[in-house]
């Protein structure tokens, strides 16, 4: 048997699961492994897809024909149905630890985490050791309940997000990487405004949604026409004017409700977009509303 | 009834209130994700969470499109869900349903302080579901400190810059508050029984593990595995499939025993120890026992009977 020259490390790899309680993510088995010198085996788990986390030595992995040889540092992924192989370096064997799964997301999932479609092997962004902390809290996880059937799908969700956080960047190097539609960032934009208008500088909208300023004023250019200075200008001025129509406020104190220091500087803004002193605009619409 | 007294317009005016009275107390977050975007049908999903130290008074009654779950940190309120009122306080947990017409308001004199987290999707049952929700039970204790929920909801408002990763971190936040509130709500169950799954599954789940670990497994193991205790577990299969998990075991074994005497060419005791005996005679034995004959005679009688055949 092939089994004894094999070390777990921890745990018990060979832990099978019995059931998958989500369907788009969910974990088949996970384990830490340290092959002897030249030790050749099969995937752990050839239906699923797996992740395998170089920790130390070497190795070369092998899909189908083609070698990747693989070192400390490295991640490896198969797919299922790959035919795929494992030998140990005979001098300095590999120690890795692994996580298999599967689920209708995996794709996509990987996808973020800088797997394409072809791709097989990648250099870890971060050590390999942060994924084993995480891996081996799963091995500590062995009833088959839901209570864990759920912790484990938290816990590689979280491995996935460690890739995407860290693998991503490597694709294009040197360049600010944004994974949405330009659409989605200006709504999304949009939204924290339409909440925070009162206290933000263009600045904080850019931080809120995780894009550089000069890449938020492109996209707002592009979709909307306007700088997102202009844009949360005219917003606050709009939420000045429906209080100026719609309620009995001072001046004053619609000029702090909508963010300005003073009621002189909010007239002054106020008269240079609309042509009238804020207490003109009141008059004049009150006026025509009755 | 819930009467609303100086009832705020719209949310965005609570919110606005909130943040001049005490400003960073509240923080709120709208998520996107892909999936949803790209119109794909989702199982599960977030889409929004929050913290809320509220007005006394503050009130709310939008019928939402996903389902809110509030834990309260501090304070009380009140919850109406159509026509009942409930009474609802510091370390207990509120749903509102998406579709269902409800409304809620903080106590005027102890106003609640809550984070919040809402999602989506077609499996969103499932979960509530074994984390103690029903469509007629929407409230519930916490059973851990709140402070643990805090932690993770924290961590899922952290992740709201639109990126793939944040998307993902988000889900592994959605998925570990759900495991803490199935594991805490298992504590409400008789000692031993971790009731959300049925009978069945937990039967089910005993044969699975032993299919894919005979030869190394116990009854201790399986027990462990599918997270009953012992002798629970051997009355629930007994009653279940008519026959002891003990024998079940053994004669899984012999069967698998029985097909590699058809069709290997292997040693007797090379075909014991992978159905996990060490010893040849006890092996022996309980093939005798199961089949009738032992693995000698079986091999000998199966290959005669290929051979005329």
């Amino acid at each position: 048997m092939t089994r004894d020259i094999r070390i777990s490390t921890a745990g018990d790899p060979t832990t099978q699961p019995v059931s998958y309680e989500t369907e788009e993510l969910y974990v088949v088995r996970c384990g830490v492994q340290k092959e002897l010198p030249g030790y050749k085996s099969g995937g752990p788990c050839e239906g699923w897809y797996v992740l395998f986390f170089i920790l130390s030595g070497s190795g070369v992995f092998r899909v189908g024909q083609q070698p990747y040889p693989a070192a400390k540092g490295d991640i490896l992924l198969t797919r299922p149905l790959q035919p795929v192989s494992l030998q140990a370096d005979g001098k300095q064997p590999w120690r890795y630890t692994w996580v298999a799964f599967g689920g209708d997301s995996a794709d996509t999932y990987l996808e973020y985490a800088g797997f394409g479609a072809a791709d097989v092997i990648q250099h870890s962004a971060i050590p390999n050791e942060s994924y084993l902390k995480i891996i081996e809290e799963m091995l500590q996880i062995r009833e088959s309940t839901m209570t864990n059937a759920l912790a484990k799908v938290s816990a590689l969700y979280h491995i996935l997000y460690l890739l995407a956080r860290n693998q991503t960047s490597r694709r294009q190097p040197g360049r600010a990487n944004y994974d949405y539609p330009r659409e989605v960032y200006v709504e999304y934009a949009k939204e924290y405004i339409g909440y925070h208008y009162a206290h933000i500088k263009v600045m904080d909208v850019a931080d809120y949604i995780g894009v550089s300023r000069s890449y938020l004023t492109m996209i707002f250019n592009k979709v909307l026409g306007q700088s997102p200075q202009e844009y949360l200008l005219r917003f606050r001025l709009e939420q000045g004017a429906k209080q100026l129509r719609e309620t009995d406020k001072s001046l004053k104190e619609i000029a702090e409700a909508i963010g300005y220091e003073d009621a002189f500087t909010f007239s002054k803004i106020f008269k240079s977009k609309y042509g009238v002193s804020p207490s003109v605009y009141r008059r004049e619409r009150k006026g025509a509303a009755q | 009834m819930i009467q609303p007294r100086p009832r705020p317009k719209t949310a965005t005016d609570i919110y606005q209130a909130g943040l001049q009275q005490k400003p960073g107390y509240f923080s709120y977050a709208g998520f996107r994700s892909l999936q949803l975007l790209s119109g794909t049908n989702s199982y599960f999903h977030i889409t929004h969470a929050g913290e809320e130290q509220c007005e006394p008074g503050h009130y709310y009654d939008e019928t939402r499109t996903e389902y809110h779950m509030h834990f309260i940190i501090r304070g009380k309120g009140m919850f109406q869900i159509e026509d009942t009122l409930h009474p609802v306080k510091q370390g207990e947990i509120f749903l509102v349903p998406a579709g269902r017409q409800n409304a809620y308001q903080a106590d005027w004199e102890d106003p609640w302080h809550y984070i919040w987290v809402a999602f989506g999707g077609s499996r969103v049952w499932r979960f509530l579901e074994s984390a103690g929700f029903t469509p007629d039970k929407l409230i519930r204790p916490a059973y851990a400190p709140t402070e643990q929920y805090y932690a993770l909801i924290q961590g899922i408002l952290d992740a709201r810059n639109l990126t793939h990763a944040n998307e993902l971190k988000r889900m592994s936040g959605l998925y570990a508050v759900f495991s803490l509130l199935t594991r805490t709500r298992s504590m409400e169950n008789a000692a031993g029984d971790q009731g959300f799954y049925s009978r069945n599954k937990h039967v089910n789940h005993a044969i699975q593990y032993i299919q894919s670990n005979y030869s190394t497994t116990n009854i201790v193991d399986i027990a462990s595995y599918v997270g009953l205790n012992r002798s629970y577990l051997t009355t629930l299969f007994k009653k279940e499939m008519h026959i002891s998990l003990q024998e079940y075991l053994i004669h899984y074994r012999m069967e698998i025993a029985s097909r590699q005497l058809e069709t290997t060419t292997r040693k007797i005791g090379e075909i014991a120890a992978a159905v996990g005996y060490d010893d040849l005679l006890s092996f022996s034995k309980a093939f005798h026992r199961v089949h009738g004959v032992g693995p000698r005679d079986y091999r000998k009688a199966f290959s005669e009977m290929g051979r005329r055949g």
